[in-house]
Parts: structure tokens; C-alpha cells; sequence
């Protein structure tokens, strides 16, 4: 295969994986849709 | 001892005492830096690059142009480091010059290999977003280890290159810089790694700056340390590039 395949193939892995963590954290800051809450036996 | 380091960079334009001094003309300065005009300058100076890249890319025969760019490139470079207050017209001069040079070369490279050039600066761009990407998702963080660690390897780069160019005198070199062996290749992608690296340094620079609320002269400051890096990191890859081709 041509190198200058090789010298891309790093730059797209840090992209794809720099794109993945954005779409983590993304994830990780949305509010759940259900949200169960302890309630004390006599409530 | 861990606030110098926070602010080191490899980058010998952008380096921990430029802040300091300008943090004194801040507090009387109402207009701060701001990443969206570092942004803004970063993309004019480029097309002041490739405006001057353009000329002697058509006009390969006006080499003397190029020699003249390199050297008015070497001394606005020194101005801009001891007068930052000026970078704004230092600055844009110095993109123009730098293209003069850059054009040159790059031409030069492209006649014995043709199509590098455009492969160099899809690759270097590339490299710019992709690192762009990994620093604003966080997966790339600068840490005080990782600026340390950059910084060592970009003084080991320059005294290499510096003893090699005092060798030069002597008609002779460190060969696997020039050489197209596997150790020189292996050299070359080590050197663009770093090259690369040091953009990071480059962002952490600005985001700080932009935080700490330098006074707006350092957006030009900052664009100056940001193209030295990519002009560094451009003729890296096309060195590397022709020695891969002249493998073939």
C-alpha cells in the first residue's frame, strides 16, 4: 500500500477518537429521562 | 516552580516570560486576547502566506526573492520575540516572507517529485485539525509531564540541527538527517511528532492567555508562535515526504 496511506492512518485515529470522546461527553452530560428518587417509608 | 511550567512551551517564540511581561499592560489594557481573535489573525496570516507562497511558486526562477524572505523572516522572527508590542506588524510582514521562502521550496521539492507539495499541506492541515479535535475533546491535554517531555525533545531537535548546521561549514553533517535510510526516515517522523506536538503547546498558549486576559497584542503573539510551528511542521513532512519518495 502507498505510505502516504500510513502517514493519514494516525491523523484519522486521533480524529475518529477525538470525535468519540466529544460524543461521550456529550452523552455523559444529558438528563436522564426517568429519574427515580429514594422516598423515606412513611412519605 | 508549577506556574512556570503551566505556562512553558517549546515553541522558543512563546515562552513563559512572555506572559508575565504582558500581564503588567493587561491590567491598564481594557481589550484582552481572546481565542476568536487569534483565530481570526491565524487565518489572515495564512493567506498573507500563500499569497507570498503563490509568487514564488509561479516564478521559480526569482530564487534570490526566497534567500531575501528568509532572511527578513529570521530577523522580523527575532523582532517579534524581544518586541511583542509590535507583532502586529511584524507579524503579517513575517507570513509574507516565510511565503516567499516556502513557495520556493516547495516548488524545488515539487519538480523532482511531483504532487509533494499538495500532499504536505493536506497533511500538515490535517495534522492541525486532527490535533485541534484531540485538545478541544480533552482526549490531548497538556499536562505540566507532556510540556516538559515536548519541550526536552524540541531543544534536543534544535541542538541536532544546530550542530549539524556548524558541521555543514566543515562539509560534513549528521547523516541521518539528510540520509534516506530507514534510521533517517525514522528520524523524520520523530521530528514531525514533535513538530506536531508543539501545537498543542501552541493552543494551550492561546486558551491561557485567553484566560489569564493578556493585553490584545498578544493575538498577534500568538498567531506569530502558532505559524512558526506550522511553517516548522510543513517542511518537516515535505522533508520527510521526498525521502520516502526517493526510496521508490
Amino acid at each position: 500500500m502507498d505510505f502516504i496511506f500510513y502517514l493519514w492512518l494516525p491523523i484519522i485515529i486521533l480524529a475518529l477518537a477525538s470525535l468519540l470522546k466529544f460524543s461521550t461527553k456529550i452523552k455523559g452530560n444529558k438528563k436522564p429521562w426517568i429519574r427515580i428518587e429514594e422516598t423515606k417509608e412513611n412519605e | 516552580m508549577s506556574r512556570h511550567l503551566s505556562m512553558r512551551t517549546a515553541n522558543p517564540a512563546l515562552q513563559s516570560e512572555t506572559f508575565k511581561k504582558s500581564m503588567a499592560d493587561s491590567i491598564s489594557n481594557e481589550r484582552a486576547m481572546t481565542i476568536n481573535g487569534v483565530v481570526n489573525k491565524t487565518g489572515l496570516s495564512l493567506m498573507l502566506l500563500i499569497f507570498g507562497a503563490s509568487f514564488t511558486w509561479s516564478n521559480p526562477e526569482l530564487s534570490g526573492l526566497a534567500i531575501i524572505g528568509s532572511i527578513v523572516g529570521l530577523i522580523l522572527a527575532f523582532v517579534t520575540i524581544f518586541k511583542p508590542t509590535i507583532a502586529y506588524i511584524t507579524v503579517p510582514i513575517y507570513a509574507i516572507m516565510q511565503g516567499l521562502f516556502l513557495g520556493f521550496i516547495s516548488r524545488v521539492f515539487e519538480m523532482q517529485y511531483p504532487g509533494i507539495a499538495v500532499q504536505a499541506i493536506f497533511l500538515t492541515f490535517g495534522t492541525l485539525g486532527s490535533l485541534l479535535l484531540a485538545y478541544s475533546s480533552g482526549l490531548i491535554k497538556a499536562t505540566e509531564n507532556f510540556k516538559l517531555g515536548v519541550f526536552a525533545a524540541t531543544g534536543a531537535i534544535g541542538v541536532l540541527y544546530l550542530i549539524n548546521f556548524i558541521m555543514s561549514f566543515f562539509g560534513t553533517g549528521i547523516g541521518v538527517i539528510h540520509s534516506n535510510s530507514t534510521m533517517g526516515i525514522v528520524f523524520s517522523l520523530g521530528v514531525v511528532v514533535i513538530a506536531a506536538l508543539n501545537l498543542v503547546l501552541d493552543f494551550d498558549f492561546i486558551e491561557e492567555g485567553a484566560e489569564m486576559g493578556a493585553p490584545k497584542y498578544m493575538e498577534w503573539y500568538a498567531t506569530f508562535g502558532l505559524l512558526v510551528t506550522l511553517i516548522w511542521l510543513y517542511i518537516e513532512i515535505l522533508r520527510l515526504l521526498s525521502k520516502l519518495n526517493s526510496r521508490r
